[in-house]
């Protein structure tokens, strides 16, 4: 068990810090289109879109790494009340919740995505990318977020008060 | 069932979700799973897929990551602390003046981002550790972070005057007009509460220390060269708009590239510094990101259950008049923002709300000043208060978001007050767009 | 018998007049099928995002939308040249007459036909007018400037009379034409671009428009379209027809008054001589002709317009 809370802990930190880099490629776009235009006048076609897509692609798979540093904000007036006890008992009940929603992300980004990649849909704009991959973070993004809640959740039972 | 006791139902989920524990990002993504299957069946799960995607791709939310890059950058660089000793240097004897300054400036970076989150992650790493230190009350600070930061949605540019005006049809440059004086309303609302509260309470707002005041002129212009390099930040981003080379996304990207150049001239740069603010940058804005799913999804679930007839029957069956239906409104915003975000009260209420004032005769115009004015509130009306969740992104580990709630109620209260002028005397929001108009 | 409810989202905000017209559309239904169909409307964004629609109507999550075809462009390119024939008719009702007339309607049932989706009919909400911030009277004005452009055939043929297209979101196209960032912005007709305040900020405008004139296609969900017994499909078929009809016409009218008064704003209206709009009709030609290579469905809609526009003589 404690070696499953290790791996999913390592494999979200590794996806959050790439995530966090891509941010870095977001702004040489956005450094690169502003010269491009306002000094070359010639302007990209992808340069909005893809960086808006890379960021919404990032902080999708993020999710997980979140969880994993536990900056989710949660309302603890009442949870920090609680004794161990309560506290596990609540964490059960908010699990399935969150459960059900991780499923949905996770079933059905993954038809979503799949149908995308079938059609070979692009996203119909002037550049005109082909959408799938940007389509295949829902269903990811909600598996690492799974996989993180249940590492956070046997954590948090093997942590004896 | 009737509507009404779903909605009942919903809050009541919610608050449910949110007491055992579940961050507000999937307790709000959950109650929406809940309800689809329960309400329709298992293929309505489709529209919250769809949602996600939608917003992945609303570029809107891009600016947030990047500013929220660009703070960080500069408090890794050392250089937010210079602004701030500058400016406590300067504001010299002025008790609270400190709360003050964190005001003022937002209401300047707020003629330059239309977004929120820019000014509170600034305002967090710049001036909250500072005034902490300088034995600031704790409530104060946080409070008039917060509140000073929403300004940036109701003095132009503002992407919620955009949405809006998109969104029923009015003109931006109206919206932009007639959202000038109320900011400025709330503005000065915000300082006079700080000074009066810092003459009445000094052990919360100490005026500087002899040795920090005690300085000669001289000193004090030598700390003015430390704005040298914010004021290049500043230009980068206000100048990249207004000189027409970027859009206003653009220009929070171009801030980051502003503040990589000041930090190099600085000498202050190092990869390391870089790579701690990505991190940071990184894990709010996973937050963020998640809040903002979570939240659009509930909106499109109750929509389909019919959130939007309900609201204009709750509208439409009320005694009192066209007044009494306006105040309505913004009670059923003030509720909605404690739960979700603007743009999802926006697209849920919108359709209800703009047609029927206008239809008895409310200037629609004015009505988006209302509606910006509502948003304020609902930025830090508790449990879902995006500006509360960007200032706990940036302040240190100490800070709980409960102590950043707790601070909030006085500043909830002034935007109560200057939303009853605002709604008493359109002309505070009118005068400026019709006077223009005319010329 | 069966009382059916829809769900139906348009590509309008709740505060436009097009929304407006589409709740009359809806109130016509249920008192034309005296309440056998109920279509309940919702605005852009309500349910899913606007370029999401599509997808929900094949799911059956929404039983229907009203929208623009040409956003689905990435899925079948079809639907873009059948959306939008970019500086190709001279008013809506000539390219009403090749749906109806020459097999068009045929062809974008055929295009929605695999998403599981079925057209019943189509409307237009007039024809576009440019936002400038320079006069731009003739295709050669176009060259140097910098005009932000919507999806699709318009501004690829912008693009051949010499602009640099610059891609900007909707929300973010006004300040960037305050700002200078573009000169030109192709949004809507002409009321709507005064209604949002474009006129305030720029002070010319092509009009009568002549490079856009997209379809609102009303496309439904085929297993929602196949439970309704056939006399109600006959009922809404006609009433929609009668509301395009009905919609094309306020519009038009309602342009003619907004005309004089952004006149009187100080906007200049510029028209295209029937010469230049000749030669632009020209250089979209080759774009058509780039567009009928993306897919067999997109050839025969290009293909069909092109021979239809001879027949008219708008095209040499
Ligand atoms: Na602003
Ligand atoms: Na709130």
């Amino acid at each position: 068990m404690h070696s499953f809370v290790h791996i999913i802990g390592r494999v979200n930190e590794w996806v959050g810090r790439a995530a966090g880099l891509l941010i870095l490629l977001v702004v040489f776009i956005i450094a690169r289109e502003v010269i491009a235009r306002s000094v070359f006048h010639s302007p990209s076609l992808w340069a909005d879109e893809s960086m808006t897509y890379i960021a919404g692609f990032v902080y999708v798979l993020g999710g997980g790494y979140a969880l994993l540093h536990r900056r989710h904000v949660t309302v603890d007036i009442v949870y920090g009340l609680l004794g161990w006890r309560g506290r596990r008992v609540c964490d059960v009940l908010a699990f399935v919740l969150f459960t059900a929603y991780c499923l949905t992300l996770i079933w059905f980004g993954w038809d979503m995505a799949m149908t995308s990649l079938g059609q070979g849909e692009t996203s119909g704009t002037l550049w005109n990318p082909l959408i799938w991959p940007v389509k295949f973070a829902i269903p990811l993004g909600g598996l690492l977020l799974l996989l993180q809640g249940i590492a956070n959740l046997v954590q948090d039972f093997s942590s004896r008060p | 069932m009737s509507l009404g006791y779903l909605t009942l139902l919903v809050f009541g989920a919610l608050i449910s979700a949110l007491i055992v524990g579940l961050p507000i990002a999937f307790s709000t993504g959950a109650i929406a799973v809940v309800m689809a299957v329960w309400l329709f069946d298992l293929n309505t799960l489709n529209i919250i897929v769809s949602r996600v995607f939608t917003l992945m791709g609303n570029n809107i939310l891009l600016a947030v990551p990047l500013f929220i890059l660009m703070a960080s950058i500069l408090e890794k660089a050392g250089i937010a602390e210079d602004i701030f000793k500058a400016a406590y240097i300067w504001s010299g004897k002025i008790r609270g003046g400190l709360a003050v300054a964190v005001v003022i400036s937002c209401a300047l970076m707020a003629t330059m981002v239309g977004v929120i989150g820019a000014e509170i992650v600034t305002m967090g790493v710049v001036a909250l550790p500072a005034m902490l230190k300088r034995g600031y009350g704790k409530s104060l600070t946080l409070g008039s972070i917060c509140a000073g930061g929403g300004l940036s949605t109701l003095i132009p540019p503002s992407v919620v005057f955009i949405m809006y005006a998109l969104t029923a049809g009015t003109s931006i440059g109206q919206l932009y007009m007639a959202g000038v004086f109320p900011g400025l309303l709330l503005a000065s609302l915000y300082i006079g509460y700080i000074i009066l509260i810092s003459y009445l309470k000094p052990e919360i707002a100490p005026s500087a220390p002899p040795e920090e005041l005690n300085i000669s002129f001289v000193e004090k212009l030598a700390y003015l060269k430390n704005l040298v390099l914010p004021g290049l930040v500043a230009f980068s981003v206000l100048g990249s708009l207004y000189l027409g080379w970027a859009t206003p996304t653009e220009a929070a990207g171009i801030g980051v590239v502003g503040a990589l150049i000041a930090a190099i001239i600085n000498r202050r740069f190092t990869w390391r510094g870089l790579y701690l603010a990505v991190i940071d940058t990184t894990k709010v804005t996973c937050m963020l990101y998640w809040l903002f799913f979570g939240a659009s999804v509930l909106v499109g679930v109750y929509t389909m259950a019919g959130g939007t007839a309900y609201l204009k029957e709750l509208l439409l069956d009320l005694p009192g008049g066209r007044w009494g239906v306006l105040i309505t409104m913004n009670l059923i915003w003030i509720v909605l923002g404690c739960v979700i975000d603007w743009i999802g009260i926006l697209l849920l209420t919108a359709p209800v709300f703009v047609p029927v004032a206008i239809a008895l005769g409310f200037d629609p115009i004015w009505l988006g000043v209302l509606f910006c004015m509502n948003m304020q509130i609902s930025y830090i009306s508790p449990p879902f208060g995006p500006a509360a969740f960007y200032l706990k992104g940036a302040a240190p580990d100490n800070i709980s978001i409960g102590d950043i709630f707790k601070s909030v109620w006085p500043f909830l209260g002034l935007q109560l007050v200057a939303l009853g002028l605002v709604m008493a005397f359109p002309a505070i929001a009118l005068w400026l767009p019709q006077t223009m108009l005319a010329r | 018998e069966k009382n059916h409810k829809w769900k139906v989202q348009v590509l309008w905000g709740a505060g436009e007049d097009t929304y407006k017209m589409f709740q009359t559309f809806c109130d016509n239904i249920k008192k034309n099928t005296g309440g056998r169909l109920e279509i309940t409307p919702f605005s852009a964004g309500a349910i899913v995002g606007t370029f999401e629609t599509l997808d929900a109507v094949g799911q059956n999550v929404l039983q229907g939308h009203s929208t623009y075809p040409g956003y689905f462009a990435g899925k079948e390119p079809a639907l873009a040249v059948i959306g939008d024939f970019a500086f190709g008719y001279q008013e809506p009702m000539q390219q009403n007459a090749w749906l109806n007339e020459k097999g068009g309607m045929e062809m974008m049932r055929t295009a929605y036909d695999k998403f599981n989706a079925y057209t019943v009919g189509c409307t237009w909400w007039g024809v576009e007018s440019l936002v400038c911030k320079v006069p731009v009277r003739r295709p050669e004005d176009f060259k140097g400037l910098k005009h932000r452009g919507a999806q699709g055939l318009a501004a690829e043929t912008i693009a051949r009379m010499g602009a640099s297209i610059v891609v900007i979101p909707g929300g973010e196209a006004y300040s960037a034409l305050e700002k200078g960032v573009v000169d030109t912005v192709d949004w809507s007709t002409l009321s709507v671009n005064n209604k949002i305040g474009f006129f305030e900020i720029a002070k010319f405008a092509t009009y009568p428009g002549f490079h856009s004139m997209p379809i609102q296609d009303f496309t439904v969900n085929k297993t929602a379209w196949n439970a309704l017994p056939d006399d109600v499909k006959a009922i809404v078929e006609k009433t929609w027809a009668d509301f395009s009809q009905y919609q094309v016409k306020t519009i038009a009218e309602n342009d003619v008054v907004v005309a004089e008064e952004v006149q009187k704003k100080g906007v200049e209206l510029i028209a295209w001589s029937d010469e230049d709009r000749g030669r632009a009709r020209g250089m979209a030609h080759e774009v058509w002709s780039d567009w009928a290579k993306k897919s067999p469905l997109a050839k025969q809609a290009v293909e069909s317009q092109q021979a239809y526009l001879r027949e008219l003589k708008l095209l040499a």
